[in-house]
């Protein structure tokens, strides 16, 4: 599959450096001058990470991982800034980037985050399939229990909302949880996060 | 209406809230009403007959006696010490910042004089506040704007360098590597070129920005210029200095932004009454000379405190941008006075001799 950077900065020069930089790597690169024309261009699935400048004009960098977030992509995030702010680093790791790289950064130091970063994504989008695939030979009913299910709802309450019997019900969730592999209600329930299943 | 009329005027005297103390033309206290004593601290026997001169601190009594001969030469209602803090001294020591009146008083035999005191020392507390928090304030947004200026000039030099050191790298990597592709070394080293450039346009910018607001240089009397800053800086927080000033008469003017001068003096000022304050030097004891003199055609003006003076690796110093000797100062002061100076077409040293207080002197063009 292949590998994608893409890199938000809105200072062309530090853009097109990094840029050539990673490119001299063999890795496809994608830059963009702004925050808001990441988002616009639209990701395709591909194994990729995203170098982020903090400091930006209009939607800055710790913005765009709130968005990205809200959003459900799972696309690494390295940050760059111009300065070591620590308590800004520290919020920035606790939502979930990558590394946080002061400018100006070496080539050392921005191929090992890239490289780290892509491999993140490759396992994140490998947990991904997996969970995805689980899900692949429920039938359309085992589903809706399911959501039900991890929802919190009661057999009783699944019973009475998809007009089923109660028994039903139970032969349905004993199916999904073989089907899934999973141990138990608390296990089902980081399946269907994973695979971003949305509750009914 | 009878009744006014057979009002006394000792009855009156006593009965007004205010302290009063009447004097007689010898300058001895002919009467003092309850609040009078209770203000200086005496019983009403023990106050008559004294000199007012006995009332004030020992400083004050050589000249005030002159002073009391030219009023009773020319009495007129007037507040007393227009110029300058008055204080009364209390039988048990104590000196009471003071607000005098004075009002003659015609009798058939003599003329006396109405004395009304009041008490200033709560007005001065707050007004000590005030200054003080006047000083904090000024010193916070100091701080800010060298916070800002400094993180601005960070961003501006950053972004080019960050650039750069990428760019160089591409180029290093490719050659090490032996596998060098012509367009990226181009776009490597042409992009080199175009960010040392950009550094270089935005400290001039930079430079340009900083020296702004087109210097409005015109002709003004120097010796004024100096009372206007010693009176500013007397007055600003930084205050409780003796000026011994020395400013030769019949100065031309001199060519210069009076904004720039005062700020130059104020600063000079007040970074002599900080030093001797910080060597111990007692609030009465602070002194500072300050000089003007023609010399060719610029004028010079010399500021020279009393205090320690400087050691001479701080004096190699002195003038560096954030070298500061203060623990809560930003080392900015004479580097932006120097500046200041030097914008005005003169020069701003300190003088090599190291006596007694540090001097400095700085010279400005005639007009």
């Amino acid at each position: 599959m292949m590998k994608q950077v893409f890199i938000v900065d809105d200072d062309p020069a530090v853009l097109d450096s990094l840029a050539l930089m990673i490119e001299q790597e063999g890795i496809a690169v994608q830059a963009f001058g702004s925050a808001e024309a990441f988002l616009a261009a639209g990701l395709g699935a591909e194994i990729a990470c995203l170098i982020a400048d903090i400091r930006m004009p209009g939607m800055d960098g710790m913005q765009l991982q709130k968005v990205l977030t809200e959003q459900g992509t799972m696309l690494p995030v390295i940050f760059l800034t111009g300065h070591g702010d620590i308590p800004m680093s520290v919020r920035a790791i606790k939502a979930g980037a990558v590394d946080f790289l002061t400018k100006p950064v070496t080539r050392e130091k921005l191929l090992s985050s890239v490289l780290a970063a892509l491999q993140e994504a490759e396992q994140r989008l490998e947990h991904d399939r997996q969970a995805m695939q689980r899900l692949a030979h429920l039938t359309e009913r085992e589903l809706e229990v399911m959501k039900l299910a991890v929802m919190g709802h009661a057999n009783k309450e699944i019973a009475r909302r998809l007009g089923i019997s109660h028994r039903t019900v139970e032969i349905h969730k004993s199916k999904l949880m073989h089907k899934t592999g999973a141990a138990s209600l608390l296990d089902l329930a980081h399946i269907a996060q994973e695979c971003g299943l949305k509750s009914i | 209406m009878e009744e006014l009329e057979s009002l006394s005027f000792q009855a009156l005297f006593e009965a007004i809230a205010d302290a009063l103390l009447l004097i007689a033309d010898d300058g001895r206290v002919a009467l003092a009403n309850p609040p009078a004593c209770q203000l200086l601290n005496y019983t009403p026997d023990q106050l008559v007959g004294l000199t007012v001169e006995q009332l004030m601190p020992d400083c004050y009594r050589g000249e005030h006696v002159q002073h009391r001969q030219q009023f009773s030469e020319h009495p007129e209602q007037r507040p007393m010490g227009k110029s300058r803090e008055l204080f009364a001294l209390t039988r048990d020591g104590r000196e009471l910042p003071v607000e005098v009146s004075l009002s003659p008083l015609r009798f058939k035999s003599c003329t006396y004089i109405l004395a009304g005191l009041q008490d200033i020392t709560e007005r001065k507390i707050f007004e000590q506040q005030y200054r003080e928090q006047r000083a904090d304030m000024e010193s916070l947004l100091k701080q800010q704007v060298a916070a800002q200026t400094v993180s601005v000039i960070a961003h501006e030099l950053n972004q080019p360098l960050a650039a750069i050191s990428a760019y160089s790298e591409v180029a290093l990597h490719a050659l090490r590597n032996g596998t060098v592709n012509p367009q990226h070394l181009s776009r490597a080293l042409e992009g080199c070129v175009a960010q040392v450039q950009r550094a270089g346009k935005s400290l001039h910018e930079l430079l340009n920005f900083l020296q702004n607001g087109e210097l409005l240089a015109e002709p003004m009397e120097l010796n004024s210029v100096v009372q206007t800053a010693l009176t500013m800086a007397m007055d600003d927080g930084y205050g409780g200095f003796q000026p011994v000033v020395e400013l030769e008469p019949g100065l031309p003017p001199v060519l210069a932004n009076g904004l720039h001068v005062q700020k130059v003096l104020i600063n000079l000022l007040r970074n002599g009454v900080e030093a001797m304050r910080y060597a111990g030097v007692a609030a009465n004891d602070i002194a500072i000379r300050v000089k003007t003199a023609a010399c060719g055609t610029m004028a010079q003006i010399t500021v020279q405190d009393s205090g320690p003076g400087l050691d001479a690796e701080t004096a190699q110093r002195i003038f560096d941008p954030f070298f500061t000797t203060k623990a809560q100062g930003f080392g900015l002061g004479l580097a932006i006075s120097r500046a200041l100076i030097e914008a005005n077409g003169g020069q701003l040293w300190l003088d090599p001799v190291m006596g007694a207080g540090a001097t400095f002197h700085f010279t400005l063009p005639f007009a």
